[in-house]
């Protein structure tokens, strides 16, 4: 492409009748002679869409966030029908702010919720347990065997010596710590959910959710305070968050507009710019819903980075048109021009960040693919608006004279603004190298402390949410006053029907919990064995000395009938082994399924098969496990696809060098931000480092274009570079702000992962700015070599560069 | 139907003929909880306290309780009950028909006894014996077929209790009427189910000598006492239906025997009448030893009961664990040593 502002190829045409219709490639002609034909469609596409936008829905789908086909999560799924324990389900923790819960006001409110929530729907009433629900109960052992009840006596009336029966039965009862704190100021509502509501229709998150508000709004005073835990609970809030987000939009929109304006001082054209890049978020919501696609608390990005990519392709095109009607050429004429100039380069871009987006399909994660697919819908659509609707909207309006003016102005005065000046040091050998010295030294120390890069997330709790959010004080609550961690690692223990209750069986599975009682971060283990050695004990008159697992299969069958049933399938083939983790970080995941992957390496057999993983974090192990290979995976893809693209565009391994080098100077970067600011590689930061890389590219495609052209006529890197910065330098300054303006939103985002993201792209985007200005410079002063052409090499360059 | 799979699951699974074979034979690890663990009995050897508890665990303290070693132990099973005839020469019993014999104190264990060879034995002898021809053939025959029935069983039930009145001679008693008699310091073992009056085959947990007698106790009330060294052990009178947990000599030439949901009773007249001993209510108390010149009772909530020469609780000891206490000794420096089933717990002496 040549991109020389003024000369031959360009000339300064103010008549539309002295230009030639015919002139510039076929696209051109199409797009530039039949331009009423391409606003009307652009118009109509957009009613279309825009109705189509009005059914997107916001959801955030438990099953779409976990890597389907990971073994671990294939296994999880091929038995969850049969795992009653592991399923979804919400806690309810009710406190007396004041006294104990053996008191009558206090059972009776507890009553009042425990009835309430039984008949919202979506809750398996069978399986929900608190002190009112009839399979809460006792035992005993008496001279007779063993003798229990129900913990609320039948004869409850709220006197005294109820209440003191209440206590006893707690007590015997085995739920310390499980149904009512140690500390006997709350007590604990437990909720399995259905998947499916009776009529077949999916459970709705935020409706579940609301409802829960509903009840604490209720019964919460000063006297009572109430607690809730749970996927449904976490997803509920996460799609309140979404909803919230609409508004940072609403900044991010403002803000860029305001850039814009401050950039060129023209209201129609930033206008116009602002427009394209609405119309490009209305066309990618719109097929979207029209996809039947719901927005969830990860493709919310996208709208985001297609308006910030369109607001910077957007400027480009308009930056182009202000300086040629500057210059005095008609309105229309200056619109093909910048046409004929940008529209390879942008589509060049537009495909390095399609490619970044589209690198994401290879993570099997359903939430990353549908935002890989928006995304990708996303910039596509930009092509349309941006590259050729926006500079046929152009070309009706043009720009106001009197910015055009200041445009050029700008351009033809003869002193340099400043920071150009400062810039082009860097084509200089001494700043090149101090440049080069320093990023060299500051890469090293970025990637020793990227080493420490953790996988996974690394807060307790929901890491979704932020560590002060409701929901995790909620958690926090429960976590400290019961026993059982929230983080659950459970292994399915499959036997052949019938098989669970075996001696064999319950003797392996005991071995297994030992294994995993001896991993470091592995709290607690429960599983049917270890019930078996304590019914056992309660069946020989709760004597301790019969604490062991006999080999006795009718006794160990008979503990059956006492075992809850989240401890063994219908047909006993099944056998949850539950870990309880101290946190969820990814050391101990790893040290958790290694323990469980070499228990199965040595004992798995036809009859006994031990399979990882249910439980939340069961599922966090297989989401790290396809993160941690993905993420390396991913910056392979990425990485390819930006040299090949380069070499593509540059047609020079020294000039690909020169782009890319930068970038992986701020992909070490990115990793060490990480490791400082505490967040690991996870379903919502990998995207972040592909878009990065994908995005960041396109700074040095503008820039080095330029600047190799100017060098190919012979010009030496300095006057090159000096080039190309007053043409395009402005607008890499004003893209990078703009981009990283718009994410940086985000930090205030009530989801975390979501605020994480917005830091790291708002980083990429402005220190890949940087490196494309200081550090490609500096790159290009050693790697290249200002070349004598002779005619004929100018004249292949100038027919490639120029873009046909 | 919940019935029907489990009659199902029963018999998907009745050969287990060569279960625990495994748990058996394989050492025990180190211990996950450390002294924390799963403890089941402590006793004292010499200077030295010696206890065991689940897993094949077996910890040994030289400082009076404070810090506890693990020793190694040729098995996993659950070890429940330890007795020493003197400080080096003990014995261990437990699951699976496990005994296990030190000559060092307790820092390193042998097998003398697994429950496949005990039931073996016990086949063999009774056989023998009713080839021979001596003694009642009808009572034989029921031991032959008793002993049938524990071979086909295959080694799943414990030995709940052992006591060497000489380094030679010693018991040791277990589930369903297992009895078998050494003189030989556990090199030999004779089965002894034909002295022993216990026509239900009833659990038995708990033997001990007092003076010269030698005390029973097991389940459903029973309590059998052999005047003549051991040849031969007869019913007592008992005043109680529920199971009795043990037997110990009390600080005034009586007899106590203890157990389930609080029951503690009291004999003066070496087992021929009992009347029951009042002590703070407990489920029931597991553990009971003469010691420093009181008996104490250890219960299933934790309590532990220091009770007067009448036999009636004088002193509730403070404790601060509520886990169930399932062994007391003395340390040499006065301390009471206790195991829980949430491990190893000392009480100084100023309490």
């Amino acid at each position: 492409m040549d991109t020389n502002t003024s000369g031959a190829e360009y000339p300064v045409i103010s008549k539309l009748a002295d230009f030639d219709r015919s002139s510039g490639s076929l696209g051109e002609r199409l797009i530039f002679n039949n331009r009423l034909l391409v606003v009307i469609l652009c118009l109509a596409i957009t009613l279309v869409l825009a109705f189509e936008m009005t059914h997107i829905r916001a959801n955030a789908s438990f099953e779409r966030m976990i890597p389907r086909q990971q073994p671990y999560i294939a296994n999880y799924l091929a038995n969850k029908s049969e795992l009653s324990g592991v399923g979804n389900s919400v806690r309810i923790a009710v406190a007396a702010t004041h006294g104990t819960i053996l008191d009558a006001g206090y059972l009776q409110r507890l009553q009042k919720i425990n009835d309430e929530v039984f008949l919202l729907p979506g809750v398996d009433r069978a399986y929900m347990k608190s002190l009112w629900t009839p399979n809460t109960r006792w035992i005993a052992v008496t001279e007779e065997g063993l003798d229990g009840g129900t913990v609320m006596p039948d004869d409850y009336d709220g006197s005294a010596a109820s209440l003191a029966r209440v206590r006893a039965n707690i007590e015997r009862s085995g739920e310390i710590g499980q149904l009512v704190a140690a500390d006997y100021q709350s007590s604990i509502i437990a909720i399995p959910l259905l998947d499916r509501l009776p009529d077949g229709s999916p459970l709705d998150y935020r409706q579940l959710s609301l409802s829960l508000e509903q009840v604490r709004a209720k019964y919460q005073d000063a006297d009572l305070s109430i607690h809730i835990v749970g996927f449904a609970k976490v997803a509920g809030d996460l799609i309140e968050g979404l909803r919230q987000v609409g508004g940072f939009f609403l900044v991010a929109l403002l803000m860029a507009t305001v850039m814009v304006y401050w950039f060129n001082r023209d209201l129609r054209s930033t206008v116009l710019v602002v427009f394209c890049s609405l119309v490009a978020v209305i066309w990618q919501l719109g097929i979207l819903a029209a996809l039947r696609m719901d927005l969830d608390p990860y493709s919310m990005l996208v709208p985001f980075l297609v308006f910030a990519i369109g607001m910077s392709h957007g400027t480009q095109k308009m930056n182009g048109i202000l300086q040629d009607i500057g210059r005095g050429t008609h309105r229309l004429i200056a619109a093909r021009y910048t046409f004929r100039r940008l529209f390879v380069p942008g589509l060049t871009a537009l495909l390095c960040d399609a490619v970044g987006f589209a690198v994401l399909m290879i993570i099997h994660i359903e939430v990353i693919q549908e935002l890989a697919i928006a995304a990708s819908i996303g910039v596509g659509v930009l092509i349309f608006t941006n590259l050729v609707l926006l500079p046929v909207l152009l070309s009706y309006t043009g720009v106001g004279a009197h910015a055009a003016a200041r445009s050029v102005r700008a351009e033809a005065q003869d002193s340099k603004p400043r920071i150009w000046q400062f810039l082009d040091l860097f084509t200089q050998r001494e700043w090149a190298s101090v440049a080069l010295l320093g990023s060299v030294l500051l890469g090293v120390a970025a990637y020793v402390v990227s080493t420490h890069l953790q996988i996974g997330d690394l807060d307790s709790g929901a890491p979704e949410l932020r560590p002060d959010s409701r929901y995790n004080l909620d958690n926090a609550f429960i976590v400290s006053h019961y026993t059982n961690s929230s983080d659950v690692l459970v292994t399915m223990v499959k036997t052949p029907d019938y098989g669970c209750a075996t001696y064999e069986t319950q003797e392996r599975v005991d071995a297994l919990e030992q294994k995993l009682r001896r991993v470091p971060g592995v709290e607690g283990t429960q599983s049917l064995a270890g019930l078996s050695r304590n019914v056992i004990m309660q069946m020989n008159e709760g004597s301790p000395k019969w604490y062991e697992l006999i080999p006795n299969t009718s006794v160990l069958g008979s503990i059956l009938t006492k075992s809850p049933r989240e401890l063994f399938n219908q047909t006993c083939s099944i056998v949850p082994v539950f870990a309880y983790l101290k946190d969820h970080k990814a050391q101990t995941l790893t040290s958790t399924v290694q323990a469980v992957e070499d228990f199965a390496a040595e004992n798995n057999s036809p009859k006994f098969q031990v399979l990882l993983a249910a439980g939340n974090a069961g599922i966090d192990a297989a989401t790290n496990i396809v993160v941690k290979s993905a993420s390396r995976q991913m910056l392979y893809w990425v990485y390819g696809a930006v040299i090949l693209l380069s070499f593509v565009t540059f047609r020079s391994w020294r000039a690909v060098t020169a782009a890319v080098l930068p970038l992986v100077l701020t992909s070490i970067l990115c990793e060490a931000l990480m490791v400082a600011l505490g967040i690991g590689v996870k379903v919502a930061t990998l995207p972040v480092i592909a878009l990065g890389v994908g995005i960041g590219v396109d700074y040095a495609l503008y820039v080095l274009s330029v600047t190799l052209a100017q060098m190919r006529k012979g010009k030496s890197l300095s006057e090159a570079y000096f080039q190309a910065l007053q043409f395009t330098g402005k607008v890499v300054l004003l893209t990078g702000l703009t981009l990283g303006a718009a994410v940086a939103t985000w930090i205030l985002s009530p989801i975390k992962f979501q605020a994480d993201m917005g830091i790291l792209l708002a980083f990429m985007f402005v220190w890949n700015m940087l490196g494309a200005l200081v550090l490609l410079p500096a790159l290009a002063h050693f790697l290249l070599k200002p070349v004598k052409v002779s005619t004929a090499e100018a004249k292949r360059d100038g027919v490639l560069a120029s873009t046909k | 139907m919940k019935s029907q799979l489990i009659c199902a699951a029963l018999l998907a699974a009745s050969a287990v003929a060569d279960a625990g074979v495994d748990v058996v034979s394989r050492p025990a690890e180190p211990a996950i909880y450390g002294s924390h663990s799963v403890m089941l009995d402590v006793a004292r050897a010499g200077n030295r306290l010696v206890a065991v508890g689940e897993r094949g665990i077996v910890l040994v303290s030289d400082d009076s309780g404070i810090n506890w070693k693990q020793s190694p132990v040729p098995t996993s099973v659950s070890l429940v009950k330890l007795a020493f005839a003197t400080s080096d020469l003990g014995w261990a019993v437990g699951h699976f028909g496990t005994v296990l014999h030190t000559q060092d104190g307790g820092k390193t264990w042998e097998r003398q006894l697994g429950g496949v060879q005990a039931a073996k034995l016990a086949l063999q002898y009774f056989e023998d014996l009713s080839q021979k021809g001596g003694g009642d053939p009808q009572a034989l025959a029921k031991q032959v077929a008793d002993a049938k029935q524990l071979v086909d069983d295959g080694p799943d039930k414990p030995f709940l209790d052992v006591f060497f009145d000489t380094p030679q001679h010693g018991f040791i008693v277990g589930a369903y009427n297992l009895i078998f008699s050494t003189s030989d310091g556990g090199k030999s073992w004779v089965p002894w189910q034909d002295h022993v009056d216990n026509p239900r085959g009833l659990h038995l947990y708990a033997i001990h000598q007092i003076g010269t007698d030698w005390y029973i106790a097991g389940e459903q009330g029973l309590l059998l006492k052999s005047v003549d060294g051991g040849q031969s052990f007869r019913a007592l009178k008992s005043p109680y239906d529920g199971s009795f947990f043990g037997v110990t000599p009390g600080s005034a030439s009586d007899v106590l025997a203890f157990g389930l949901r609080g029951n503690v009773f009291r004999s003066t007249d070496n087992g021929q009448t009992w009347t029951p001993a009042r002590t703070t209510i407990s489920p029931t108390w597991n553990a009971g030893s003469l010691l420093n010149g009181a008996v104490y009772l250890g219960g299933q909530d934790g309590q532990l009961d220091r009770l007067g020469r009448e036999g009636d609780v004088d002193h509730l000891v403070k404790t601060a664990s509520a886990a169930p206490i399932t062994g007391i000794a003395a340390a040499p420096d006065g301390a009471l040593v206790l195991s829980r089933m949430g491990g190893m717990d000392r009480i100084p002496l100023n309490q």
